[in-house]
């Protein structure tokens, strides 16, 4: 079951070519291109006429060519040409979905056409502002996006999974403040003094305390944008070095995910061997986090079903967007 | 552990559409015996606060605070406290509270709680919960 009326992220920019590109996004393939003039187009990838694929077809023109018996559809999914006759049937065509493309994502509208908003686009100016320096990556996951979600808003994990990169003690010893405003659930902690993390700590060129924060936004179904850094001791946040972790979370099916990741910062914009390092650092903190939820989701699956977890108060914002997500899921169905 | 739950609700209960449970030990249907839950409810002439529990094990005191500057008091550590903003706005360190908004701590942080009125008089429901037993009262997820 999935939150349909949404903005999910479907590729970046850079993915979505003159080259028909496959995605499957809560169970809906989906075949992405653009046309000649560089728009984006997402139809459902799937003739009508037999079910076969339209993404390992070609485009000509601005229509996209199904590989099997040339059946073509131009971007608003109407068919437009059956070569084997001249009629078009009335029930081929193929659904397109409203797409949104900003600061390097591609987003996609999988529920209702006439309820996507533009203005519902998450925020990500920090991508395309050149005051920040973006490291990008995306994999996916063999879990659900419920976990990766979790996994955003409860970092205590990082004390134990991120040892080398992110993690410290001093995380899960500090609590946090939750805070739940409609649909948007946040999760922030304040350390103060403290060492900064050690992924950091050389491109910051920081010796001894500082504050340091994190603060994960959940906007619901499918994005975390998570705000932090360290400041001096006792100074305002908008003052220290600044990240800006935007997490494009998109359900593939009941077990797995799309993680669209991008880490960008306001220090160091200029230096190319931090950059790299980042490139790196934070690939391993992805891989971390996907091992650790790729057992999760095993453990999950082997699991009776009335066992349930027991969450602790640092799960308060994990308990709070689950209950969002249920109500968001319920008021879909009526 | 601090938790802000801003008005609109949460979750609606089957009884009264407008109801909702702002905080509950368990929260989660099933999970473990229940001792207690706290219910707000918008109603015409604002809000209307309900506190339930198991009086077996759970203590629970309501007051209502008149603040016309400042309320300031410290909270055990074994306790958990509610505060429901009934009129007019607080703040609460860097968060400002509005008629409807719900702040619950519990834990080791925050224990200092001030509450400054902004703008005129403000009311504030303070229900404070605590375990007969002397252990620590918690929100349990």
């Amino acid at each position: 079951m999935y939150i349909l009326n949404a903005w999910y992220v479907a590729a970046w920019s850079s993915e979505v070519s003159r080259e028909p590109a496959r995605r499957v996004i809560c169970e809906i393939p989906v075949v992405l291109y653009r046309t000649e003039g560089g728009e984006a187009v997402a139809l459902e990838d799937r003739c009508p006429h037999r079910g076969y694929p339209l993404s390992p077809g070609r485009l000509v023109g601005d229509n996209i060519e199904c590989g099997y018996h040339g059946f073509t559809f131009d971007g608003s999914g109407a068919c437009v040409r059956v070569p084997a006759q001249d009629i078009i049937p009335k029930q081929a065509f193929v659904r397109s979905f409203p797409i949104v493309e900003k600061d390097g994502w591609v987003w996609i509208w999988t529920g209702q056409k006439e309820l996507a908003d533009v203005a519902k686009v998450p925020d990500t100016h920090w991508m395309s502002d050149p005051e920040w320096v973006t490291v990008t990556h995306s994999m996916p996951f063999a879990c659900r996006a419920e976990l990766i979600h979790d996994n955003l808003l409860d970092l205590t994990h990082e004390s134990f999974i991120h040892t080398s990169t992110v993690g410290d003690d001093y995380i899960y010893k500090h609590g946090i403040t939750v805070e739940v405003d409609g649909d948007v659930v946040s999760a922030d902690r304040l350390m103060p003094g403290v060492v900064a993390p050690p992924l950091y700590a050389r491109t910051m060129a920081t010796e001894g305390l500082y504050d340091r924060f994190h603060c994960t936004v959940f906007y619901p179904p499918g994005y975390l944008l998570l705000h932090s850094g360290i400041t001096e001791q006792g100074r305002p946040r908008e003052e220290g070095y600044l990240i800006k972790v935007m997490n494009g979370i998109t359900p593939i099916d009941a077990h797995n995910s799309w993680y669209y990741y991008a880490f960008s910062r306001n220090f160091g914009v200029d230096q190319h061997w931090a950059t790299e390092e980042l490139v790196t650092g934070l690939a391993t903190v992805l891989e971390e986090d996907k091992d650790a939820l790729e057992w999760q989701e095993i453990g999950l699956q082997s699991r009776p079903y009335d066992v349930r977890d027991s969450l602790i108060a640092q799960d308060a914002g994990v308990a709070k967007a689950r209950k969002v997500m249920e109500r968001l899921l319920a008021a879909e169905k009526q | 552990m601090q938790l802000i739950l801003r008005q609109p609700a949460l979750r609606t209960i089957d009884d009264d559409a407008t109801e909702v449970v702002i905080a509950a030990s368990p929260d989660t249907f099933g999970r473990e015996p229940w001792q207690w839950d706290v219910r707000v409810a918008a109603m015409d002439e604002g809000y209307r606060v309900t506190a339930a529990h198991n009086p077996a094990n759970i203590k629970i005191l309501e007051e209502d605070l008149d603040i016309h500057d400042s309320y300031q008091a410290i909270r055990g550590v074994d306790e958990l406290w509610l505060a429901v903003i009934m009129k007019h706005s607080v703040t609460h360190g860097v968060f400002t509270l509005h008629a409807g908004d719900v702040a619950i701590w519990e834990g080791d942080d925050p224990v200092r709680i001030r509450l400054d009125a902004v703008e005129g008089d403000a009311c504030v429901r303070l229900i404070r919960i605590a375990r007969r037993d002397g252990k620590a009262a918690r929100w349990v997820p």
